[in-house]
């Protein structure tokens, strides 16, 4: 797997390699290792200023004393490049939007012109590349980033290539390599063929690691005497980088092909290059993955353990690949047993599996983490992730993300699991927004909303309705009903029957049920995520109950996180007069809502006790996944994510008493799924469409302001806000029914 | 229709589709890779029987009909609906053709491609209801036979018979647990990725070079909408953009027009071959798209 080639007074030895593969980065440590052969400089497929960045932050950690490399750290930069074959789209663009590109939205020139602004890369163990730059700062050995630095994202096409060495190069076969973008990669290489030739007129040794895909083009233009010797072995672009934590979900991409060999790898980097166990026994560690899965598999589901095994056996064989990794164990794992064993799986291999870095031990540095966090991933949109940055300081905006050295052309790509990060400690409890409350009047008049549609349904249910006599006369003979059906050819008397008892949609206490909007239909919530919101802070609740013992008798059955709602939501822009007045504005798609309003902590403390804490689900750690798990569980019900409305109403169900109110989008069904799931649970579906109410007020209720009050119980805020707004926080509680409002004067 | 003997009954062998198209596969490599996964089985363990589960137009038939070409193996299409019964599944009477003869039976596509080797295909699957599925439990499980009442046989798997069955996302959960627990793996078919849905318009288009401009409109047209496209979206589009353009030259879309169907193509195929602009993708896309959801 080293390539040695000659030149006048020099030799160069080259690892080609697979991104993020332990196998290739071995090679670097053993060459580097060999005393008698160590090699007196050292290059990679890196810009200078990548190097130096890595190179430094690896010495602050004390990679000079042989420590473990936390798992996973980063450096981002931001690219400044499109690729040249969008340069006709790009100008059209700017044409359409009149706007320079710099201020057309990312979204946009991701889709248009496959723009990320970022590129990210990991300090990951098991990469040849960084294994480099880290024997360099142990050996102190001069390393030399030779590759250009501030180059457009190359497009490319998965393909097989052939294997430079005539043989398998690893355990687990020929991985895909890229095929060339010859206007991007061309120009990299002939830079990096040149700088090499400069390097090794002034080293006697030289050792060597790029992408396996680089190889081939590289070994000609070392061997063509027309490509002479840069003037400089490197050079800096300027480029700057941040430091940051990476979060699982994201760092998967650079690393091996299950991430507990990072670990492994670190102890066995540092035994004797003749030592027998340096080698890792892939076959040997995918056959341990593979019993921990097949021992995970819950007991009803056990029968379709062999079919699993047999199913990732022969998806690896057609993939070239002898072992399965991580990827292809979660699609399997999906595929065959169920999406919560994936997940289940999911959660062991990743992260049970390494002791992952957290912002906290790490100075607060920047948390990357993958968005939406559900895993959502958008339509169309390639295989850019979009992340945004996590900090004390607040959150980013999303933006996209190119990854240097993705290895993820060899995973089952698009057919992935969900993977969800955990939340960070810090973080526990405390998203984002958290601290911040929905301006009461939207949270009003969207509960409001939900009322008068209950009272519209109840006004509906009053009407008759024609049903063939069966006995009872009810109403009376519906003649026009009869004569139709004599139309029809049916010889049966029609009676009007009036319908069940209206739907007592009321809310609040024992009397609550959940109400579900759908603002959209199924197909137009593209970018939407999920989020769980919470009633308030657990610590609030339980100071302000009166039965405490209650309150942690099923704090310690359920946990601590009580769901007022699930929205499936976008983020939006404020308009410029509210901005520094609100620290966040969501546009809703839909949402459930489990009953009683929650304006402020003693609200929601009053209704989780008077409900005896029945009536919303009650999670350990909220996030969708678990939401999801929570149902399947509790009450049998699998979420159907793929169907964001028939979500909403699967999530609404099994905290009904009656019925569940559902506010929808002219022209909406309800799945029949989902229909005949609520009638075995003898739960009527009310349905109301929006366009009964005035559109002005549908638009101002899916436009969730976030606010943050003056106090921790959420019942003032600042004169400014009521300015800002146009009304006072109290606003539109007359559309609340009296017991509601009894609520809140209570509480002033 | 062919006759297959059972035990000296004559019976009558469903016909397998032979797909038409002439346009070239594009994309869909891993669900390919999976479904062929499934149906490899194990010296240990029978082929699988994948279910693909997607939004309708994504392409899951398109995606058996290439199987089956890949396979080289006949391929039997099943129909699902609310009124199929489990007798459907395996056989059926007809009133005969035959002078002499009152009955003919006639197997269904199922138990055709058990006893010849082919691919079973149930399309909309579920949309039958629970009680039909019954006989299917033994063809998905290690049994691999079916026994038909009105026949009064158990037929038994041909060693190449293949079963894969097809639902449109949101139905998944209305197929009862002892078929869902035998329909492994189950693939989802998500809308493919932009290059690949730009493949397939450019294999439908004769618009070479040009084809830019129209996909910039196309990709417009549906962003402004909020809708996704999916291939068979995408395939109508430019069918319809062909025909708009074809009735533009032939000079007679004021006048009115008649429909002419020459050798049983309709005529929009020959509208193809002339340059469709973005004016002619704008007015498909309001007839097909904007008008139905208004």
């Amino acid at each position: 797997m080293i390539a040695r080639l000659s030149f006048e007074n020099s030799e160069l030895v080259a690892v080609p390699a697979v991104h993020g593969h332990s196998i290739f980065a071995e090679q670097v440590n053993r060459a580097c290792q060999d005393e008698a052969n160590r090699p007196d400089a050292i290059a990679v497929e890196l810009s200078h200023d990548a190097v130096a960045a890595v190179g430094s932050w690896m010495k602050e950690l004390g990679a000079t004393q042989g420590i473990h490399l936390p798992c996973m750290l980063g450096l981002v930069k931001p690219n400044n490049r499109i690729h040249p074959r969008h340069r006709d789209a790009a100008v059209r663009l700017q044409e359409t939007h009149r706007l320079p590109l710099n201020e057309i939205p990312l979204e946009v020139l991701n889709e248009k012109l496959n723009y990320t602004s970022t590129s990210l890369l990991c300090l990951s163990a098991t990469d040849s590349i960084i294994e480099a730059i880290r024997m360099g700062v142990e050996l102190d050995v001069p390393v030399f980033g030779v590759d250009l630095g501030d180059v457009a994202n190359a497009e490319r096409q998965p393909s097989l290539i052939p294997d430079p060495f005539g043989e398998r190069t690893s355990d687990f076969g020929v991985p895909d390599a890229a095929h060339s973008d010859r206007v991007i990669d061309g120009r990299r290489e002939w830079t990096m063929a040149a700088r090499l030739k400069r390097i090794l007129q002034q080293h006697r040794r030289v050792l060597f690691t790029c992408g396996l895909g680089h190889w081939s083009e590289l070994r000609r233009l070392l061997n063509d005497r027309g490509v002479k010797p840069a003037l400089d072995s490197s050079r800096s672009e300027g480029e700057s980088f941040t430091r940051i934590v990476v979060s699982p979900s994201i760092a998967l991409r650079q690393m091996d092909v299950f991430p507990d060999i990072t670990g492994l790898y670190e102890l066995r980097r540092k035994l004797p290059p003749t030592d027998a166990n340096r080698k890792i026994d892939y076959a040997a560690l995918a056959e341990e993955k593979v019993r921990v899965a097949m021992e995970a598999i819950d007991g009803k589901e056990r029968y379709l353990g062999a079919a699993f095994a047999d199913y990732m056996a022969n998806l690896g064989l057609l993939n070239q690949r002898r072992a399965p990794d991580l990827f292809l164990m979660l699609h399997a794992a999906h595929a065959v047993i169920s999406p919560a064993f994936a997940e289940l799986l999911g959660q062991k291999l990743v992260f049970e599996a390494c002791a992952w870095a957290t912002p906290e031990n790490h100075s607060g540095l920047p948390h990357l983490r993958e968005w939406p966090a559900d895993g959502r991933k958008d339509e169309h949109r390639g295989g850019a992730q979009r992340v945004r940055l996590h900090s004390d300081k607040g959150t980013s905006a999303s933006f996209f993300l190119s990854h240097r050295g993705d290895n993820s052309a060899t995973c089952i790509a698009g057919a992935l699991p969900q993977l969800s990060d955990p939340e960070s400690d810090s973080n526990r409890g405390k998203p984002t927004r958290f601290y911040s409350w929905v301006w009461p009047p939207c949270e009003t008049l969207l509960f409001g909303t939900a009322y008068e549609g209950a009272q519209l349904a109840a006004g509906k249910s009053r009407e008759l309705r024609p049903e063939p006599f069966a006995g009872a006369l009810h109403a009376g003979v519906d003649i026009k009903a009869t004569l139709r059906a004599a139309v029809r050819g049916e010889k049966r008397i029609h009676v009007k029957v009036s319908s069940p008892s209206p739907c007592v949609w009321e809310g609040g206490g024992e009397n609550d049920e959940p109400a579900v909007f759908l603002f959209e239909n199924e197909s137009s919530a593209d970018n939407g995520y999920w989020e769980t919101m919470l009633t308030c802070y657990a610590s609030d609740v339980r100071r302000l109950v009166r039965d405490k013992a209650r309150y942690d008798a099923v704090a310690e059955k359920h946990g601590e996180d009580f769901i007022a709602s699930v929205t499936l939501s976008t983020d939006r822009t404020p308009p410029a007069t509210l901005r520094a007045h609100v620290t966040g504005l969501k546009l809703l798609y839909g949402t459930v809502l489990f009953g009683n309003p929650c304006l402020n902590p003693r609200q929601a403390a009053q209704w989780l006790e008077a409900s005896d804490y029945a009536r919303c689900p009650i999670l350990r750690r909220h996030s969708m996944g678990n939401l999801c798990d929570y149902y399947r569980h509790a009450h049998g019900i699998v979420i159907e994510r793929s169907r964001w409305t028939s979500t909403l109403l699967q999530l609404a169900l099994p905290y009904a008493r009656k019925c569940v109110m559902v506010l929808h989008v002219p022209g909406y069904r309800i799945a029949p799924n989902v229909a005949r799931e609520a009638a075995q649970r003898n739960i009527r579906l009310e349905t109301i469409p929006l366009s009964r109410f005035p559109r002005q007020r549908i638009e101002t209720i899916r436009n969730q302001y976030l606010v943050r009050p003056i106090d921790v119980d959420a019942m003032e805020y600042a004169p400014e806000l009521a300015k800002a707004f146009g009304e006072s926080a109290t606003a539109h509680l007359n559309i609340l029914p009296e017991h509601i409002r009894a609520q809140l004067e209570a509480h002033a | 229709m062919e006759t297959i003997t059972f035990n000296a009954k004559k019976v009558l062998a469903s016909e397998p589709y032979q797909p038409r198209s002439s346009f070239e596969f594009v994309g869909r490599l891993q669900q390919l890779k999976m479904v062929v996964a499934a149906w490899m089985g194990s010296a240990r363990h029978p082929p699988l029987s994948p279910l693909l589960v997607g939004d309708p137009g994504v392409g899951k038939n398109r995606l058996v009909y290439e199987l089956a070409r890949r396979a080289n193996l006949d391929l039997y299409i099943f129909q699902g609906h609310e009124d199929v019964t489990a007798e459907d599944m395996a056989c059926m009477v007809r009133f005969s053709d035959e002078a002499g003869k009152s009955m003919d039976y006639v197997l269904s596509p199922l138990v055709t491609a058990m006893q010849r080797g082919g691919i079973c295909f149930i399309d909309e699957i579920g949309k039958i209801r629970p009680r039909a599925l019954a006989l299917l439990a033994s063809v998905l499980d290690e049994r691999r036979y079916i026994d038909s009442t009105l026949l009064g046989e158990r037929i038994h798997a041909h060693p190449r018979f293949r079963f894969i069955a097809a639902t449109n996302t949101g139905e998944t959960s209305s197929l009862p647990e002892f078929v869902r627990s035998r329909l492994r793996p189950v693939i989802e078919m998500g809308h493919p990725p932009k290059e690949e849905l730009e493949a397939i318009i450019a294999g439908h288009s004769a618009n070479g070079p040009e084809i830019e401009k129209l996909l910039e409109t196309f990709w417009d047209l549906f962003g402004e909408s909020k809708r996704t496209p999916s291939p068979r979206d995408a395939v109508h589009l430019f069918a319809l953009a062909g025909s708009l353009r074809q009735v533009e030259a032939n000079g007679n879309h004021r006048e009115g027009f008649s429909i002419c169907f020459e050798g049983g193509a309709p005529a929009f195929a020959q509208g193809n071959q002339l340059t469709v602009t973005p004016a002619h993708v704008t007015e498909a896309f309001q007839q097909l798209f904007a008008r139905a959801s208004a």
